[in-house]
């Protein structure tokens, strides 16, 4: 029975392409379809998508990863080839992709019901479960760009949504260019990586399959020396970096935050930040063969945990926050990949997908796009919410146990994630002591539905994670809790240092990639005008340039001037003389043209028969 | 047996409707003529084995371009045109020129039936197999004809960009 | 499919729609009918590209490619044509031809 959800699966995945191809369609030809049916074939897709993407799991478990693939291009002994490779990693991730979307869609369908392009709202929520979904099963690293980049775009359509607002679609472009450098550097790397196996490949057709990614890894590490396989590596992985928001890229999930509130919470928080980490799980066969890589990959996870926890603490907006704390944990994730704990990676990107997505709904409940910061309140869910995301309760503490536990043989680590939880708790609670509860708005009952849901999820996890004991992790977010509500007491009689400030701009780094590097540019202007003032002032050059132009001139004038002259006149003589030929009509022109044609093609004709008869015939 | 079957009435209809198209009074007529040209001149590609042009043929003569001629006529007013014809002189050198060159290559087929010898003319190719040919089509696609493959997708982007840009 | 006919009655139903398509062009006054005419034109060409695809062994199919390219050109030629006289007939109002003499 289980066999058919797998062997489905991938209707499941194709069916939100469709929806969103009929929503484009229909709008492009003004069809009215009602809002209630457009929500439910929405909800029918991610429905499915848990029922199949659950019962693919339950079959993989039992039997084992499935392939199916057909070629998409055949270039001599080159495939791209596209289609359906479930193993656990993909199952769990469609599983935590469809569920999420799902509440997500029920939560927007009252959250977006006043918004004029709901339409369009859809359409983009169904593109993105597509192309989600075809990252998430792709077989090859072919499909894994694709995916990528269609996951780039859907993101940039949404954080622009509200075009109309130039602060938004400045966002959008900021943090599209932003995604484009790792596209960039991932198309690189796998550009490089069908390079060397088109050149070394023994087998008969390059694929850059998955399920032999050993034996490419081996080919690519046999064939490349040390330097190039390091920076082989880097490029592959800066697109995770990237799409991750990591350390020196993280400035665009800022940007992000501009988008509708459910959309951050799908996209920005949950699902698709967390492709980075897939990547770098499926990477890990290549990347596990330099040591100094997952060094790399383990030191700049903890760096960007402990860093955007930093920044997060100066924040003052929810969403900033938020954003700041995505980049953190999954800080936290890539670390715990580079550190080899590939499970724990996994169950602490779900155990985040659903704290965070539980986080984003309950601050869109009682606020929208237009709550400035004073205004601001918050329903009980979030600070229910927030206890399981700083490790107090839930799942969130168990999670952070396991950290500890991973971390055990390096003391140096240890004590860099204790300070990352401790500052978890600060930010998170911060928050909730800072704005007061909502009262009296009522959110509409499929909003509290999507949030308890998601609350009730990150409960049973307790359950499911084992390994609470509340043992260190538990203390220190328990102090970090008690430190943020005496912050929060006695901050009206604070003032706020300097290095406050700092942290709040994000230690400058999204200044510096608006400014700075626009200064360089002024430089580089400034030195090309210094360049042309010494020659201008300088009296021999300017003299010689002088001399130069005085016999090029004369050079025009007496041998150039006179050539065209020449043919002008020539020109106009002929011109003289065909003018009789004109009647200003194109068509009588062809008419002629054609006549002279066939006479030329019959007499040629006629020749050819002439020689060969006189040749007495071919062959 | 049956290609000729279905061939003969084919090129009946092509010749047939693409005269209509020329010689009818309304130009809606004639566009309606043309698509039937189209259509069949998607079945003789189908005839000759070539059938992702016959695909092609259909989606872009049979249904795109005929929607952008239909288009087209609705801006004009035709209500005034009566005279679509020409007449004089120039009719009479066109069709001489046309005659000239039909009794021309019609006698260059005559002559060529006689040299069989010339090498590349031989049978059709009679094992054709559709994916055979759809992995030809790929091939030259991506090595020998690459370059013309990207030309034109950059002529098509051009112009789509242009015509987007100007049309105000 | 199995081609008995061969490949003298395709060029010649290919010669057919070419001059049906010249006199078209020469002879017509209205700019679309002219237009659909060199579309005549091409898809003449295109019979021819794809009889000697099939009937040239050596030639591996490249008649077919040439044939997808000309569809492609085709399909651009008419977007750009129909663009110029959409430019010119907001200044004139007719779709006569003739009454395009001075361009």
């Amino acid at each position: 029975m289980s066999e058919f959800f797998t062997d489905n699966l991938i209707w499941v995945i194709l069916y939100p392409l469709w929806v969103f191809l009929l929503i484009g369609t229909g709008r492009l030809f003004a069809v009215r379809m009602s809002k209630k049916l457009l929500t439910l074939i929405t909800l029918t897709g991610s429905g499915l998508g848990i029922l199949f993407s659950g019962g693919a799991l339950i079959n993989i478990l039992q039997s084992g990863s499935k392939e199916f693939v057909f070629t998409f291009i055949k270039i001599q002994n080159f495939l791209i080839q596209l289609g359906v490779n479930i193993d656990k990693l993909s199952a769990v991730y469609l599983l935590l992709l469809f569920t999420i979307s799902f509440f997500i869609q029920l939560y927007s369908s009252s959250y977006m019901s006043r918004e004029p392009k709901y339409y369009r709202y859809f359409g983009y929520l169904n593109l993105f479960n597509f192309a989600m979904g075809l990252l998430l099963v792709s077989p090859n690293l072919f499909q894994i760009y694709i995916g990528w980049e269609l996951v780039g775009l859907v993101s940039y359509l949404l954080i622009g949504f509200q075009y109309t607002n130039p602060l938004k679609s400045t966002a959008a472009v900021k943090a599209f260019i932003i995604n484009r450098i790792g596209d960039t550097a991932l198309l690189t790397g796998i550009l490089c990586i069908i390079y060397i196996m088109w050149t070394y490949s023994v087998s008969e057709f390059v694929t850059l399959d998955f399920s032999d990614f050993n034996i490419i890894s081996s080919i690519v590490y046999a064939h490349t020396n040390n330097f190039t396989f390091t920076i082989l590596c880097l490029l592959l992985f800066t697109g995770v970096i990237v799409k991750s928001a990591q350390f020196p890229f993280h400035t665009w999930l800022q940007e992000a935050m501009k988008a509708p509130t459910p959309v951050s919470a799908l996209i920005h928080s949950a699902t698709m930040v967390a492709a980075g980490v897939f990547l770098t799980i499926r990477l890990l066969p290549l990347l596990t063969l330099s040591k100094e890589i997952l060094i790399f990959i383990v030191i700049l996870g903890m760096f960007t945990a402990l860093f955007c926890s930093l920044c997060a603490i100066c924040q003052n907006n929810v969403k900033s926050v938020l954003a700041y704390s995505t980049s953190a944990n999954l800080g936290l994730m890539i670390a715990a990949v580079g550190f080899g704990n590939i499970d724990l990676a996994v169950i602490y990107l779900i155990v985040h997908g659903f704290i965070k997505a539980a986080l984003f709904l309950s601050y869109g409940m009682t606020n929208n796009e237009y709550t400035d910061d004073t205004g601001t309140t918050l329903p009980p869910s979030f600070i229910i919410a927030s206890f399981a995301l700083a490790g107090l309760a839930f799942a969130g503490l168990n999670c952070k146990e396991l950290f500890f536990e991973t971390f055990k043989q390096n003391t140096f680590l240890r004590i860099e994630f204790l300070l990352t939880a401790f500052m978890c708790a600060v930010y998170i609670f911060k928050l909730c002591c800072k704005y007061p509860l909502a009262k009296g708005k009522r959110p509409h009952a499929r909003e509290q539905i999507s949030v308890w849901v998601f609350l009730l999820i990150i409960t049973a996890g307790t359950f499911a994670v084992y390994g609470s004991q509340l043992g260190f992790p538990f203390w220190t977010a328990f102090a970090g809790a008690l430190t943020a509500i005496i912050i929060s007491i006695k901050a009206k009689e604070c003032k706020e240092g300097k290095i406050t400030q700092i942290c709040s701009e994000g230690f400058f780094i999204d200044k510096f990639y608006s400014r700075y590097i626009y200064s360089c540019y002024g430089k580089i202007t400034d030195i090309a005008n210094k360049i042309e003032l010494y020659i201008s002032n300088n009296k021999f050059l300017v003299s010689f340039v002088k001399a130069a132009v005085f016999i090029a001139g004369n050079i025009e004038k007496y041998i150039l001037d006179a050539a065209v002259n020449l043919c002008a006149i020539c020109t106009k003589f002929a011109s003289r003389e065909l003018e009789h030929a004109q009647t200003r009509n194109i068509q009588t022109y062809i008419a002629y043209g054609v006549l002279i044609a066939g006479i030329i093609f019959t007499a040629i004709l006629l020749t050819y028969a002439l020689v060969i008869n006189s040749l007495g015939g071919i062959g | 047996m049956t290609t000729a079957l279905i061939f003969y009435p084919t090129a009946l209809i092509i010749i047939i409707f693409s005269v209509l198209t020329i010689f009818s009074k309304k130009i809606v007529y004639s566009l309606i003529s043309a698509i039937v040209v189209f259509m069949a001149a998607g079945l003789i590609f189908y005839l000759l084995g070539a059938e992702y042009n016959a695909v092609i043929q259909l989606t872009i003569y049979g249904l795109a371009v005929p929607i952008l001629l239909a288009m087209a006529i609705m801006f004009t007013d035709v209500r005034n045109e009566k005279n679509t014809i020409v007449t004089g002189a120039r009719k009479f050198v066109i069709i001489t020129a046309v005659l000239l060159i039909a009794m021309s290559v019609v006698y260059l087929t005559a002559i060529a039936i006689n040299l069989t010898a010339i090498p590349i003319f031989s049978d059709a190719n009679t094992n054709l197999n559709s994916f055979r040919i759809f992995d030809a089509i790929t091939d030259g696609f991506f090595t020998s004809y690459l370059i013309a493959f990207e030309l034109f997708s950059i002529l098509l982007l051009a112009v789509v960009a242009g015509v987007s840009d100007n049309a105000k | 499919m199995l081609n008995n006919i061969g490949i003298y009655h395709y060029l010649v139903l290919g010669l057919i729609l070419f001059l049906t398509g010249l006199c078209g062009v020469v002879i017509s006054k209205n700019i679309i009918k002219i237009l659909i005419s060199i579309e005549f034109m091409l898809t003449a060409v295109n019979i021819n590209f794809t009889t000697f695809g099939l009937y040239c062994k050596n030639l591996a199919f490249d008649g077919y490619i040439f044939a997808l390219f000309y569809i492609a050109a085709g399909a651009v030629e008419l977007a750009i044509a129909l663009y110029i006289f959409y430019a010119m007939y907001r200044e004139k109002q007719t779709s006569n031809i003739e009454d395009y003499g001075d361009v």
